[in-house]
């Protein structure tokens, strides 16, 4: 009986301890973010004062990643987390958020950051939606961090982020954004200038998924299909003809298609409309040489380059 | 028993109050609409998440054809096997609610879960309060329409009954910090005995419940491969109809236990997600339902189950399920054999043709086919892992 009140009185003690116990002060902010774009930015604007760490690969597809419980061991400890949003990461990103025991990233908690309530949407729905369309983003197109424009803004949401919950980095996260703003807007002077004299600005082209209206926009081409049908639907054999045929007639200059899809069939959609077909990663890492948001960009338009011969 | 009850409930209450100060102290986010000036610029809409402050309300359709006959299990030819309404939503900054109520074709309503989570109690824990799926083995958290067979494996159908096992009462789990940074989560779980399973009788006083704990561990073996591993044990009063059809009926425990262990296996290479994937899962499990120094030969019945499941092409998935289970009333076992091919148009439909042979003794057999279609309506919710 003795060992038993013992017993009990250690638990409760514990239990006490436990509960009251106050965080430990960090050094570092320690930063989860579901994309690597996320991470990359998140490194420039925070520099040395935070640690960050990602859940999905730039070569993976960001809407089917799986919910591995040790994405849970990565945002139990994490002081900010980090997300596209728009349903991007809807069929994983819930249940790890729901098993984190982690209060402060919490979507409304101080740690919680979604990114594109401070962006630039394009393609937000009108009127009805419903999966007749295919897997629709009901919320508009969530892969804006194509756009240089909306990086930046993403950065400056960061870095509100981080100095809200460090506002003793606060002066050195804005530095931070500021910094990225300016070597993304001299960067984008060459882009610009790239797009137009390998003849993607005013260009007709095809991508696999619905992934790429900011970067269209961004350059001046136009996506006139997809090989997809529908978002998330595989194209049947009707479509694929139909598409070549369109192809042809709009004299498509390129066909873009993601790592993460299958390559053969673009290829042979490629070859008989006589299109080149480049395999183009969408996010940082997608591929060798894309370590950073600018590295990304001009990885991708130099594979774009070569597709197209410089034309 | 009482005891450790009361040492949970103890814990539990502690750790709430003390997430609930800490969360009123906590600064809230600012939430921000940022509008762009620009006239040709897009606009940025608020990010609205579902319907506004309604639960997100989802159903999963599982409907059923079948052909041939089991005499012991027999299959109606069409069956509205369920319709599972979810209703699911945060409650307010500290909890969230999941409530799923079934339909089936055949009997009445009846509500599966209705549980509040906890989500933001300290130092890695997590509580539930209400009726849920226990966590016993990995398969008895999936409800039955979610799983790739149209029947429920010998062994877990044999202990815990065609449902599995759940009911009403609290849950403590806890992540374990160790020094080899794995995962490890450890639950314990106080219910009422539940009212309908082969091994646990219903309770009839408040001391009747059961009581289960569970230690599951993961770790990523290399990009491709990941391993799940878990043991976990239940006991709660024993059923008397464990006594039926004994011929040499020795007198039961007080309380039946069960012992578990699982093991999944998962390969997927994430820079083709979509089109390729593998995946191997064991349970097995024994029922120890005796008393001690009986007169008779205890019987411990030993169960489990094992399958794979390989997706080949992007829509196409192929599997096979072997099942044992050494007979309650301990003459003998059953084993039983399981094939599926299965196309999913999208994620959210599934067509899935599955032949089954039962040995259920050496001269009776049963072999049944059957065609599974399965549609999830509402919004897109997460994928199983």
């Amino acid at each position: 009986m003795h060992c038993i009140a013992t017993m009990r009185r250690g638990l409760v003690a514990a239990a006490l301890a436990l509960a009251l116990a106050p965080a430990a002060a960090h050094a570092t902010l320690k930063v989860v973010t579901t994309t690597e774009d996320l991470a990359a930015i998140a490194r420039e604007v925070g520099g040395p004062r935070v640690q960050v760490d990602f859940m999905a690969h730039g070569y993976e597809d960001p809407h089917h990643v799986d919910a591995k419980p040790s994405f849970v061991l990565k945002l139990a400890k994490a002081d900010v987390f980090i997300q596209i949003g728009r349903e991007l990461e809807v069929g994983w990103v819930p249940p790890l958020l729901n098993n984190a025991r982690n209060a402060k990233i919490q979507p409304g908690g101080a740690g919680f950051l979604d990114v594109s309530s401070g962006v630039k949407i394009l393609e937000v729905p009108t009127g009805s939606v419903d999966r007749s369309m295919g897997d629709v983003h009901p919320f508009g197109n969530p892969h804006f961090w194509l756009s240089s424009d909306n990086a930046v803004l993403m950065a400056q949401g960061i870095a509100a982020k981080f100095a809200q919950v460090d506002p003793a980095g606060a002066a050195a996260y804005k530095a931070g954004a500021a910094a990225f703003a300016q070597r993304v807007a001299a960067a984008k002077v060459r882009w610009l200038a790239q797009a137009k004299q390998i003849g993607l600005t005013g260009a007709n082209i095809v991508t696999y998924h619905n992934s790429w209206p900011y970067f269209a926009r961004e350059f001046g081409c136009n996506v006139v299909a997809y090989v997809e049908p529908r978002p998330g639907i595989p194209p049947s054999v009707a479509h694929t003809a139909d598409l070549i045929a369109q192809m042809k007639a709009k004299h498509v200059r390129v066909l873009l298609v993601e790592p993460y899809f299958d390559q053969k069939l673009p290829r042979k959609i490629g070859t008989s409309a006589g299109v080149p077909v480049v395999m183009l990663p969408p996010s940082v890492d997608g591929s060798a040489g894309m370590k950073s948001y600018t590295d990304l960009v001009d990885r991708q338009l130099a594979l774009i380059a070569k597709a197209m011969g410089g034309k | 028993m009482r005891l450790i009850a009361r040492m949970l409930l103890a814990c539990f209450l502690v750790s709430t109050c003390a997430a609930a100060a800490r969360a009123q102290d906590a600064p809230v986010a600012d939430s921000t609409v940022t509008d762009t000036p620009t006239l040709d610029a897009p606009v940025a809409a608020p990010p609205v998440q579902g319907n506004l402050l309604n639960p997100n309300t989802s159903v999963i359709g599982w409907m059923q054809a079948s052909a041939g006959h089991d005499p012991h299990d027999p299959a109606a030819s069409a069956l509205l096997k369920e319709a599972e309404i979810g209703l699911q939503a945060v409650v307010d900054p500290y909890t969230r609610a999941d409530v799923f109520l079934s339909f089936h074709d055949d009997e009445a309503p009846a509500m599966e879960e209705a549980y509040l989570t906890f989500l933001t109690l300290p130092a890695g824990l997590q509580a539930r309060l209400g009726k849920f799926r226990d966590g016993f083995g990995k398969f008895n958290l999936t409800h039955a329409g979610e799983t790739p067979f149209t029947d429920r494996p010998l062994a877990p159908a044999a202990i815990f009954g065609d449902e599995g096992l759940s009911g009403t009462g609290a849950e403590l789990s806890w992540l374990v910090p160790n020094p080899f940074g794995l995962y490890a989560n450890l639950t314990g779980t106080v219910q009422r005995s539940p009212d309908e399973s082969p091994s646990f009788a219903p309770a009839v006083t408040k001391n009747e419940l059961l009581y289960l704990g569970r230690l599951v561990t993961y770790a990523d073996l290399s990009e491709s491969w990941n391993l799940n591993a878990g043991v976990s044990f239940a006991c709660a009063p024993a059923n008397a109809a464990l006594h039926d059809g004994l011929v040499d009926a020795a007198p039961l425990r007080e309380h039946a236990r069960v012992a578990g262990a699982d093991l999944t296996v998962r390969w997927k290479n994430h820079r083709q997600a979509i089109y390729r994937s593998l995946m191997w899962q064991t349970e097995a499990y024994k029922l120890d339902a005796e008393l001690n120094g009986g007169l008779y030969a205890p019987r411990r019945p030993l169960g489990g189950f094992s399958y794979v499941d390989y997706q080949f092409a992007r829509r196409w998935h192929a599997g096979v399920r072997g099942d044992y289970m050494e007979t309650l009333a301990g003459h003998g076992h059953e084993s039983g054999v399981l094939g599926y091919l299965t196309f999913t148009p999208t994620e959210f439909s599934l067509f899935s043709v599955q032949s089954r042979r039962v040995q259920y003794a050496p001269d009776d057999a049963a072999w049944e086919h059957f065609l599974k279609i399965t549609f999830n309506i509402g919004p897109h919710g997460a994928h199983p892992f």
